[in-house]
């Protein structure tokens, strides 16, 4: 019995030739999927062993496709695509895609990928690996950041936000409408909060959680 | 026809689409002296998935078809298959009309 394989991409030249490279290869199913509507309705009708997902899939992407099938279906899913950095590769699997690709594989490579997550392995081009343990030492990285960051009032947060962005203790004072006695007196409350030694430490904390510029989206005061 | 692509995936879904439309020599986009190549091949058209250079520069120097079909749409609209083979027995006959 051949393996059901569903090939799920926007562009159908692309499906095409994948067909065509597992059609030729033998001992493949395939049936395809344009959009993420295609792939739900394909994966209840035709039950596919895998899918192959392209991880800008419309309408939300191949992370969200991915959140949708786990609580629904549970085909294996082996996300791909043509350049992903660490945090998309990271995001598919941790969605729950067993695999990632690379769509500038050679046919054979694609096979021997299929073959190995029919085996219960999960198939990753080597070339991606350095970039997904980047990206989950950063994110290992910024939820411990965001664990001590949460300790933080808003208005801590505030303060700590405009040390990130340079801003000396008698300018956020102006900035604020608060006496630059205070201001001192909240840096204190953020390096003790923090267990940091120093504000550039704090800053450093703050940038990674919230990135370069940005302000907290969320205010929590405790 | 010469079909240039970063993913041989893709070529092979351009050669599918071509069939019995025209003869087509896939060719990696990395591949050293690309230009050379392309002048001894002499297509009379290009398919190409990637930005390359040698492909455009072919293409204008000797007036021929270029036909862009981006591996991912990335918002942008990449043509079906049926399209890109209307698109190029249309652009084939426009020459053969020229000549």
């Amino acid at each position: 019995m051949p393996t059901r394989v569903l090939v799920a991409d926007p562009v159908g030249l692309f499906r095409m030739g994948v067909r065509a490279a597992l059609e030729r290869a033998g001992g493949f199913a395939v049936s395809e999927a344009g959009d993420e509507t295609e792939l739900l309705a394909a994966v209840e009708r035709d039950r596919p062993d895998l899918v192959l997902l392209d991880l800008h899939l419309p309408p939300f992407g191949a992370v969200a496709t991915l959140g949708r099938l786990e609580s629904e279906h549970g085909p294996r899913v082996i996300a791909w695509a043509l350049e992903p950095d660490g945090d998309q590769v990271l995001a598919a699997l941790s969605a729950g895609a067993i695999g990632f690709l690379t769509k500038d594989m050679k046919a054979e490579s694609v096979v021997r990928g299929l073959h190995t997550a029919l085996e219960g392995q999960s198939p990753i081009r080597r070339s991606l690996l350095t970039g997904v343990i980047g990206a989950f030492q950063n994110s290992e990285r910024r939820d411990r950041y965001g664990e001590r960051a949460i300790k933080l009032s808003s208005r801590e947060l505030e303060v700590l936000g405009l040390i990130a962005l340079g801003t000396r203790n008698r300018d956020i004072a102006v900035q604020l409408d608060i006496s630059e006695f205070t201001v001192k007196r909240h840096v204190q409350n953020i390096l003790h909060k923090l267990n940091v030694p120093s504000r550039d430490v704090a800053a450093h904390i703050y940038r990674s959680v919230f990135g370069a510029e940005g302000a907290p989206q969320f205010a929590v005061t405790v | 026809m010469a079909v240039i692509c970063v993913a041989p995936l893709m070529a092979e879904g351009v050669a599918n689409a071509l069939d019995g439309v025209a003869d087509t020599r896939l060719l990696p986009a990395d591949l050293e002296d690309l230009s050379t190549l392309l002048l001894t091949l002499a297509p009379d058209a290009i398919v190409v998935d990637c930005e390359c250079r040698a492909a455009h520069v072919h293409a204008t120097e000797h007036d021929l078809p270029l036909f862009v079909v981006p591996v991912e749409a990335n918002g942008g609209d990449v043509p079906s298959p049926e399209r890109l083979r209307a698109l190029v027995v249309g652009s084939l006959l426009a020459v053969q009309v020229r000549a």
